[in-house]
């Protein structure tokens, strides 16, 4: 691809070991654990909007804390620009110059601030550290407004707050310091339908004028489909398909694609979407990881892991005719 | 009367900084038995501090309310001596998922030990029992069955499954009234869709009824019976699921619906949603709180307050319909 990369990521896995019990190790069972990624590869492009979507325990967020640093993965290499050294094996302050250019924006608003630093304190910090100087309460309270927040909720704590209000708090945290890239975990799921619009237009807003580069985890597709340039879909741990986002909504190539395009509740029609059963073991041993629930199953599936396929859009999955 | 919950005109104030925010202001409904009910609004309305007056779990001493009833089963659930309110309603008769649910779970004790002791308080089932259940339970929010959730602690599970498991825990101790606080934000469609069709099935099964607190006006559809808007601590609109999809009466409403993303929508333009900011709770504006937002904006409307219309079936409170 021609276009120029601010991160790309090759072969990152990780795997959450579950802790044996005594007696367990006393028998010399081998310790399973939970792939929460299994050889993850794309780039984000500079100044683009990527949307990274899947289900529910596939990884997603693990993926975010991988790049941001806060998980380590076993194994794997990320790129940042024309860096050639691997940011997962930088040393922690060798790290903290790219702590600024990668913010991150988490799932959970409840506990990413910090409940004994009021709205204020917690932009301070950071304005402090990266703007330099003048003028820091006037320079938080432009950032509420973009927001949405008047300078009223300057001097409120987390706990005071309604969680949409919280969030809010954190995603003008991650604004303050001007980021390259920024990571955002469900940013507006706990927004409401025009405070959620609103921050969208203000992302790509920010995102169009600053040229920044956005790595969206979502679940919702219309959110996906409204601002995402991109679409990577993960699932139980792997890229399955990475396309761009009108080809993903015209023709999805992968089946888990096509199923959750289905299932989308739509409020105009009440029976929208439909449920597919789950199998009882979802996970299989080998052969292709979404086998257990494909509509286009055949034996050849249940044998051999099909590889993501080169080209663009990329896909992980053999029609077999 | 003999509907399962009836709000009469409550009224939540919190002190903050010597000054007053009046966060709910003169909220009536009524969960009609076996029917459901949806309080929808922009963030910040008060739905939260709503469902957490029937609770009562409101912050003390910040909070309180001013005036106002709540009326469970006919019996007056603020004036019952709260020791009785723990162990028959809250948890119990009335179970809550919450917006947040770390703030529930305790990030130092095993879910197994934390379901058992939730059950234990207010029902007589011996531990054994209780995990059986717990495992049934799991199985119909599809979350892996025994020890691989039991187990764990709460921060080792995804955000998905955290929320199926307060939605299981909820279910343990068979109420009749569920306050769902935005109960499928952190799930993935799929998912999503499986846990509506699960709290479908369960309110005929069960008798259900549910408030569900949500800005996803897609999964309201399925969900509930009535619909009440909310803005800057009011009802501004409520009335039967299809009345408010079909004909949405207030400006405030229309603004709602045209937010909505959905997959099936151009998004070659840019959607604008609703313009300005949700007022301050301290500092509302004269008249008709939305008017300063409003794109159908009259004279009256800054001077003078309106009422919700006294129609039985939909309701709305705006100067362009009376
Ligand atoms: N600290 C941990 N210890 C053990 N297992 C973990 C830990 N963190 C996550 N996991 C497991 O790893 C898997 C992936 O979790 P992750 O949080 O990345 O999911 P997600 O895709 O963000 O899901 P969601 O959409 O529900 O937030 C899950 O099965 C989860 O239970
Ligand atoms: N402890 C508190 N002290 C002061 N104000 C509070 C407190 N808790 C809530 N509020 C205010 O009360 C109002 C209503 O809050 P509530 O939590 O009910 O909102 P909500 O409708 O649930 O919004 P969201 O969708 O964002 O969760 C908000 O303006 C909030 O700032
Ligand atoms: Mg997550
Ligand atoms: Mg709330």
């Amino acid at each position: 691809m021609a276009e120029k990369t601010i991160l790309s990521l090759h072969d990152i896995s990780k795997i959450f070991p579950l802790r044996l019990a005594f007696w367990q190790k006393l028998l010399g069972v081998t310790p399973r654990g939970i792939t929460a990624l299994d050889k993850v590869s794309f780039s984000v492009p500079e100044g683009s909007i990527v949307g990274v979507i899947g289900e529910s325990g596939c990884g997603k967020t693990t993926l975010a804390k991988v790049l941001t640093r806060l998980e380590n993965a076993d194994s794997g290499e990320v790129y940042y620009k024309h860096e050639d050294r691997n940011l997962l094996a930088l040393t922690s302050s060798e790290f903290q110059k790219f702590r600024r250019r990668i913010q991150m924006i988490f799932q959970n608003p409840y506990g990413a601030l910090n409940p004994r630093l009021s709205t204020f304190q917690t932009l301070k910090e950071p304005l402090e550290i990266y703007k330099k100087g003048t003028g820091i309460e006037e320079q938080a309270i432009h950032i509420l407004n973009m927001v949405g927040l008047t300078a009223d909720y300057l001097h409120r704590y987390p706990h005071e707050m309604s969680g949409g209000q919280r969030q809010r708090v954190n995603i003008a945290r991650a604004l303050t310091v001007d980021p390259e890239i920024l990571i955002a975990d469900e940013p507006v799921s706990a927004l409401d339908v025009s405070t959620q619009i609103n921050i969208l237009n203000l992302l790509k807003e920010i995102q169009q004028k600053n040229n920044i580069a956005l790595l969206l985890i979502t679940h919702d597709l219309g959110i996906a489909k409204y601002i995402c340039d991109r679409i990577i879909v993960m699932y139980l741990g792997e890229v399955v398909e990475w396309s761009d986002k009108d080809t993903f909504f015209k023709k999805p190539l992968h089946p888990y694609s096509e199923m959750l395009i289905e299932s989308v509740p739509r409020f105009e029609d009440k029976n929208s979407g439909k449920a597919g059963a789950l199998p009882k073991k979802i996970k299989p041993d080998k052969g292709c990881l979404f086998a257990p629930r494909c509509p286009y199953v055949i034996s050849a599936c249940r044998e051999k892991r099909p590889p993501l396929k080169d080209g663009f859009p990329k896909v992980r999955f053999i029609r077999h005719l | 009367m003999n509907d399962l919950l009836n709000i009469e005109d409550i009224q939540v104030q919190f002190h903050v900084w010597n000054r007053i925010y009046q966060a709910v202001d003169g909220v009536s409904f009524t969960i009609p038995r076996r029917k459901s009910v949806a309080l929808v609004g922009e963030s910040g309305c008060g739905k939260t501090v709503t469902a957490l007056s029937i609770m009562r779990l409101l912050p003390r001493p910040q909070a309180h309310i001013k005036q106002g009833k709540i009326y469970f089963d006919n019996q007056d659930l603020l004036k019952m001596s709260l020791p009785r309110y723990q162990k028959y309603y809250r948890g119990r008769l009335i179970g809550m998922m919450f917006q947040d649910p770390h703030s529930v779970l305790n990030p130092v004790i095993s879910i197994q030990t934390q379901i058992t002791e939730h059950v234990k308080y207010h029902l007589k089932m011996k531990t054994s029992e209780i995990l059986d259940k717990a495992n049934n339970i799991f199985q119909l929010v599809n979350l892996p069955a025994g020890e691989d959730i039991l187990k764990k602690y709460p921060h080792q599970l995804s955000g998905g499954q955290i929320q199926r498991l307060m939605i299981a825990m909820t279910l343990m101790t068979d109420p009749s009234l569920i306050i769902a606080d935005e109960p499928t934000t952190a799930l993935d469609v799929t998912i999503q869709r499986q846990i509506l069709d699960l709290l479908v099935a369960l309110k005929s099964e069960r008798d259900l009824s549910y408030l569900l607190i949500t800005h996803n006006l897609a999964i309201v559809h399925y969900l509930v019976d009535i619909v009440c808007i909310m803005y800057a601590g009011q009802i501004v609109e409520w009335g039967p699921c299809e009345a408010i999809f079909q004909e949405p009466l207030h400006p405030y409403t229309r603004g709602l619906l045209d937010s909505v993303l959905t997959i099936s929508k151009e998004t070659k333009t840019k959607i604008r949603g609703i313009p300005g900011m949700v007022p301050e709770a301290c500092d509302f504006p004269s008249g008709c709180r939305f008017h300063p937002r409003c794109p159908e904006k009259m004279n009256i409307c800054s001077k003078e307050m309106p009422m919700l219309s006294e129609n039985k079936e939909h309701a709305v409170r705006c100067w362009l319909y009376g």
